[in-house]
């Protein structure tokens, strides 16, 4: 309920529009519903009585109602549209807007996925009831009393058929969301499973044939998709007994009308034969408030919890957020003198309360033209560490500074323009080559792209492709191998010109002799930046000013790899592991 | 608005007759219920008919005024006969094309799938996942919507025109004119709407694609956004975006809502004509009052026929674009096919011998080149290289997932390809990079890799790749059900359950696609022990991201652009200082002071 009253709160601007709809609705249900007492009328008085003028008068009538119910209807067809189309524009854009806002931390509890899938199905149930409801659902009310009360008044002798009729569709409606709507969910669930089934026979299709597991899957698939087939049978079953029973019900009416009417009509006690007709008509509308309600509450039950999933969205603030009075920090003049000082972090969980700690009581300085190194196993917290400097996250206890200026008092748009950090997934958007090289950048130069292109031991293949620079990036980067996107996702994050350069384990499906190709050409040209190399591989930060060794959120060993060899044991396992015992020339021993 | 073409549907529209016929194929197992539902479509509608003549009888009664009560008696007793025998029919025959289109419809669906699973990789690496799933639930799904409700509908239409048409003309050959000539009208007014929406919705279906494609990717890519600053062109492209949805959707449902209204007011008019004409005719004595009733009821019968088959048109042509995706995929032949009468291949020894072997996976691209190489049974190949260099390709070779252009595979002395190849690949046991575990017991995982393994195998292999510890952490031990294919375990956990599962398969030969995933070293030792033991007595070929890996194998092939450019063992290649050198060195970035030991 309160989500509707937010709802209607949107609409402000446009309540007359609304209280307009209802009128045409009782405008257009008035026209459609005085249609069987003039056609009683031109039966009783016009035809019995051969009066040609009164029929040919009243069939007027009738004509002119009917583009009169006609028009009312189109116009509330359009407001219905015109609404929900709106609605559902304002609430898309809305949405996506304060998506904008959000963390990091956000889009961890979020997912992607389920913001797409909120954008996109949930808005689009909105949408649907909106205009069923506000097409159909005034109706209900409206044809419901007009015609008990045209039946009361007119015809009596029927109230006692109308009050049956009410209770059995009544039963009939309730039957069919108490049993067969639940039964169609049922039948959906199991066609999600069959889906997963599906997906994951598909994803591990290599598996599938290197085990020769054919007639498994086979026999795995069918028992899926025969609980598909017996959840829509009993589904399908239920609307093959509910459809012709409301027929039979309908048929049976129209015999009691006639049984009725006819015994009256015989008796010479009442009805006519214009009243007989008349009847048969009130039962037809009698039932269409029933058949609105089993199209319009569907839809209408389907979209609240939509409408709740969108207002979560826009009632979740950011993790991180600007300061009022930012610190404003030239991004020309930085020098890049990154101090981390006892800092400790632990992402927030899904009630905004801190979990554990992820880091604990991390310290060190970085100066400007250093290089340092992170190394440690999955989950040691390598990445989140680093994620901390642009302010992606904002850290538990302590303080991260550049030059001397805590990062918390920088604006997130300032500070991310002297942070480049190229991330773990290397994300690339559809468009071409040169859009994506220049998405972060101010300097939208060619000079600007083509250099940090061949830094990033990109500009080879880039001119090898017809287009060059021109030519398209598929959906995600499908069209470039993962060590090339990871090289034009390097290129990108160069061409803004950062003043402290993250690589987050980016050069991970490179291999190792490009990597130090790319290696090199940033210690060249970006020799005065603090740059952070986040790896897996030792041989990616074995050159580093500093290698930080971490395991389980702390720093367990710091030098240059030198240093390490001899003084951490951890260390030296980890390089006899990738790099086997240390020693070469020769060859093994 | 960008004009669309007229037809524009019209161009992907597959051939409707084969279509048809192939699909009516998959109803013949059914004819005997099908015919029976035909008899009772035929039934409910004579008796619709039947029922609204009786109604017309019963107002003549009452119009005649005082009168006996008997005669109507009769009338109403045989309306609610009639009014029964209507329910039953429609009862009956919608439950069984209910069974029907179930049982067609999983067939079509289990036939699909166990097709899909004889086709070779190549045809998975040119679709899209989604697409083959689509083709599996959603198209099969149209099909479905077809026979329960399309066909169901259609075919009960057009019983209702044929019977009360006749009825109609008998009756009164004049309303019948007037009738259909309102009914045509309204026909003409839906196809014109439909026309011009039809369009509409092409364009609303292309937005929304646009709309959602852009929302998917610049969503799960919101994390880059962040970093590079773009927040605010994200939000100005969704704008501009949604308002064209916004736009093109008022358009299109506008135009398809409105299709209703015309509908009642068609019907409304058909009231009116029938009610002044036949007045008129009542007058002049050429037609009694309850023909006027009956009249009404039968053009209310005929409008909504009309009216249905006019809606469930389009499903129609749904319903054959989807039958024809589907059969397009049933129609696609294996590229690695067994020859025919080709014998199984008997255990091998392992000696695996590529002579000149060319490949490409795309005609004309050519990925490996002239490649020859010797592995005897038991020895270790390590082979290595850039990445895309065609390390891969030559393992999804070896296994026969594709085949190869020119030059020679064989095992043991004979061509891969002159045997089944279901045989030769159930001897050759694969770690790959990405372990893929299914959505199953800890359990099932393991025995799948053999279907006659008992648990004390699967356990004894989870032992020998040091599996065995954490599995038994787990809360129901080897009983555990992976949730998401394993997402509950550590990516090392992953691997050594792939390793394990290797090992039940009992192979005579093994390839090893070294995990890029990063694993703590203690974790990365007993994954190496753990592929020391399955490597025991079986030719191995390893890819090495890592060259620590490959140091022992009894010979390196260095690999690049598609040719095996150097051979030899570790010590060799280093001596040689070319390619493999190199790359070895370049892992250690200058920083080997004290550390290189004499050569």
């Amino acid at each position: 309920m309160n989500e509707l009253k937010r709802l209607l709160i949107l609409w402000k601007d446009y309540r007359k529009y609304l209280i307009l709809s209802v009128l045409l609705t009782i405008g257009g249900s008035i026209g459609t519903l005085a249609i069987p007492a003039l056609s009683q009328t031109l039966i009783d008085s016009g035809i019995r009585n051969n009066d040609l003028p009164l029929i040919i008068r009243y069939g007027g009538y009738m004509f002119i109602l009917t583009l009169v119910a006609a028009a009312c209807q189109v116009a509330n067809t359009l407001i219905a549209v015109k609404f929900s189309e709106r609605t559902s524009d304002y609430l898309r854009t809305s949405t996506y807007d304060h998506i904008q806002e959000l963390s990091f931390g956000n889009l961890d509890r979020f997912r992607p996925s389920d913001l797409l899938v909120r954008l996109t199905n949930d808005i689009q149930n909105i949408k649907i009831a909106i205009q069923q409801g506000v097409l159909n659902l005034p109706l209900v009310p409206v044809m419901l009393i007009v015609t008990i009360l045209l039946i009361a008044f007119r015809s009596p002798a029927l109230i006692g058929l109308m009050i049956v009729l009410l209770i059995v569709f009544g039963a009939l409606l309730g039957a069919y969301f108490r049993l067969v709507l639940p039964m169609f969910a049922t039948r959906q669930e199991k066609i999600d499973e069959m889906s997963s089934t599906l997906q994951e026979n598909m994803t591990g299709i290599r598996v599938v044939k290197a085990f020769v597991r054919r007639k498994f899957e086979n026999g795995r698939f069918e028992k899926v998709s025969g609980d598909v087939k017996r959840a829509s049978l009993r589904a399908q079953t239920w609307i093959a007994v509910l459809i012709p029973a409301m027929l039979l019900v309908v048929n049976l009416a129209l015999v009691a009308i006639f049984y009725t009417g006819g015994y009256q009509a015989l008796e010479g006690t009442g009805f006519s034969t214009g009243e007989v007709l008349a009847s048969v008509q009130y039962l037809f509308l009698l039932i269409m408030p029933f058949m609105i309600l089993g199209t319009v509450l569907p839809a209408i039950s389907a979209a609240r919890p939509s409408l709740g999933r969108i207002f979560e969205i826009l009632d979740t603030p950011a993790d991180v957020t600007d300061p009022a009075d930012p610190v404003v920090l030239d991004p020309e003049s930085v020098k890049g003198r990154l101090v981390f000082d006892h800092v400790s972090f632990g992402y927030r969980e899904a009630g905004g309360k801190p979990g554990p700690l992820v880091l604990q009581d991390i310290s060190f300085t970085a100066e400007p033209g250093q290089t340092i190194g992170f190394l440690g196993p999955t989950g040691s917290g390598k990445s989140t560490l680093v994620n901390l400097v642009p302010r992606f996250y904002d850290c538990t206890s302590g303080s991260i500074t550049i030059d001397g200026t805590n990062i918390r008092t920088i604006a997130q748009e300032n500070l991310r323009g002297i942070v480049g950090i190229c991330l773990q997934q290397p994300n690339l958007f559809s468009g071409t080559i040169r859009e994506n090289l220049l998405f972060a950048s101010k300097d939208q130069s060619e000079e600007n792209m083509i250099a940090a292109a061949t830094d990033a031991d990109a500009d080879g293949f880039i001119r090898n492709i017809p287009l060059a620079y021109d030519d398209a990036v598929a959906r995600h980067g499908t069209n470039f191998s993962g060590g090339q996107r990871q090289r034009l996702a390097i290129a990108r994050t160069l061409a803004a010109k950062p003043k402290l350069l993250i690589l987050d384990d980016s050069t991970s499906a490179c291999d190792v002799a490009t990597e130090a190709r790319i290696q090199d050409a940033i210690n060249k040209r970006f020799a005065g930046a603090t740059k952070l190399l986040v790896a897996q591989r030792i041989s990616t930060v074995i050159a580093a000013d500093r290698i930080i060794l971490l395991d389980n959120g702390r720093i367990v060993a710091s030098g240059t790899h030198e240093e390490l060899l001899k003084s951490s044991p951890q260390y030296r396992e980890i390089y006899d592991s990738q790099l086997g015992k240390g020693i070469i020339g020769g060859g093994a021993p | 608005m960008t004009d669309i073409p007229a037809g524009t549907g019209e161009d992907t529209m597959p051939p409707i007759i084969p279509t048809t016929r192939r699909f009516l194929s998959y109803l013949v197992p059914y004819r005997v219920k099908l015919a029976v539902v035909v008899l009772l479509m035929v039934i409910f509608a004579v008796t619709n008919a039947i029922f609204s003549l009786l109604l017309g009888n019963a107002t003549n009664i009452i119009s005649a005024g005082r009168g006996p009560f008997a005669p109507l008696l009769q009338v109403i007793t045989w309306l609610t006969v009639a009014g029964i025998i209507i329910w039953i029919a429609g009862t009956v025959s919608q439950k069984f094309l209910a069974d029907i289109s179930q049982e067609a419809l999983f067939r079509i669906r289990t036939e699909l799938f166990s097709h899909i699973q004889t086709l070779s990789l190549d045809f998975f690496d040119r679709r899209p996942i989604g697409e083959l799933m689509s083709r599996v639930t959603n198209d099969t799904q149209v099909i479905e919507q077809f026979i329960s409700i399309g066909a169901l509908q259609t075919g009960q239409e057009i019983i209702v025109i044929m019977v009360t048409s006749i009825i109609m003309v008998i009756v009164s050959p004049t309303l019948t004119v007037l009738s259909y000539i309102i009914v045509f009208a309204l026909v003409m007014v839906s196809w014109l709407i439909t026309k011009s929406s039809g369009p509409a919705f092409v364009l609303l279906q292309e937005k929304t694609g646009d709309l959602n494609g852009f929302a998917e990717e610049w969503l799960s890519g919101a994390r880059t956004v962040i970093a590079c600053r773009r927040q605010d062109e994200a939000s100005r492209r969704m704008e501009k975006m949604s308002r064209k949805v916004a736009d093109t959707g008022e358009k299109a449902q506008f135009s398809a809502l409105i299709s209703q209204q015309v509908s009642n007011i068609f019907t409304t008019i058909l009231i009116v004509v029938i009610l002044v004409a036949g007045g008129l005719m009542v007058m002049e004595g050429l037609a009694e009052i309850g023909m006027l009733i009956a009249f009404i009821a039968f053009s209310f019968a005929l409008l909504n026929a009309f009216t249905t088959i006019f809606s469930v048109y389009g499903q129609i042509l749904n319903a054959i674009v989807g039958a024809a995706r589907v059969f397009e995929v049933l129609d696609e032949k294996p590229t690695v096919a067994d020859r025919e009468g080709a014998p199984a291949m008997p255990p091998v020894s392992g000696d695996v011998v590529f002579d000149h072997v060319d490949f490409s996976y795309i005609k004309g691209r050519r990925v490996l080149s002239d490649n020859s190489f010797h592995a005897r049974p038991g020895q270790v190949f390590g082979l290595c290289g850039p990445t895309g260099a065609g390390k891969s390709t030559i393992i999804n070779i070896l296994t026969r997932y594709y085949d190869i252009d020119d030059g020679a595979i064989s095992v043991d002395a004979s061509d891969v390809r002159s045997v089944q190849q279901d045989s030769l690949r159930i001897q050759i046991a694969q770690v790959l990079q990405e372990p893929f575990l299914f959505t199953d017991t800890i359990m099932a995982n393991l025995r799948y890799a053999r279907e006659d393994a008992t648990d004390e195998d699967c356990v004894s292999a989870a032992k020998q790749a040091n599996a065995h510890g954490f599995i038994m952490q787990q809360p129901e031990g080897y009983d555990t059900v992976l949730a998401d294919g394993g997402a509950n375990l550590s990516g090392g956990q992953r691997q050594m359950l792939t390793i394990a599962r290797a090992i039940v398969a009992r192979p005579r030969m093994l390839i090893l696609d070294e995990a890029t995933s990063n694993v703590d070293t203690r974790t990365e030792k007993l994954i190496q022990e753990g592929l020391l033991a399955l490597q025991e007595d079986k030719t191995s070929f390893i890819i090495a991201h890592r060259l620590s890996t490959i140091q022992h194998a009894d010979q390196i092939l260095v690999i690049d652009k598609g040719r095996i450019i150097e051979r030899g063992t570790h010590r060799e290649l280093m001596g040689k200082k070319g390619f493999y050198y190199e790359l070895y060195m370049s892992q250690f970035r200058g920083k080997l002071e004290g550390l290189v030991s004499s050569p």
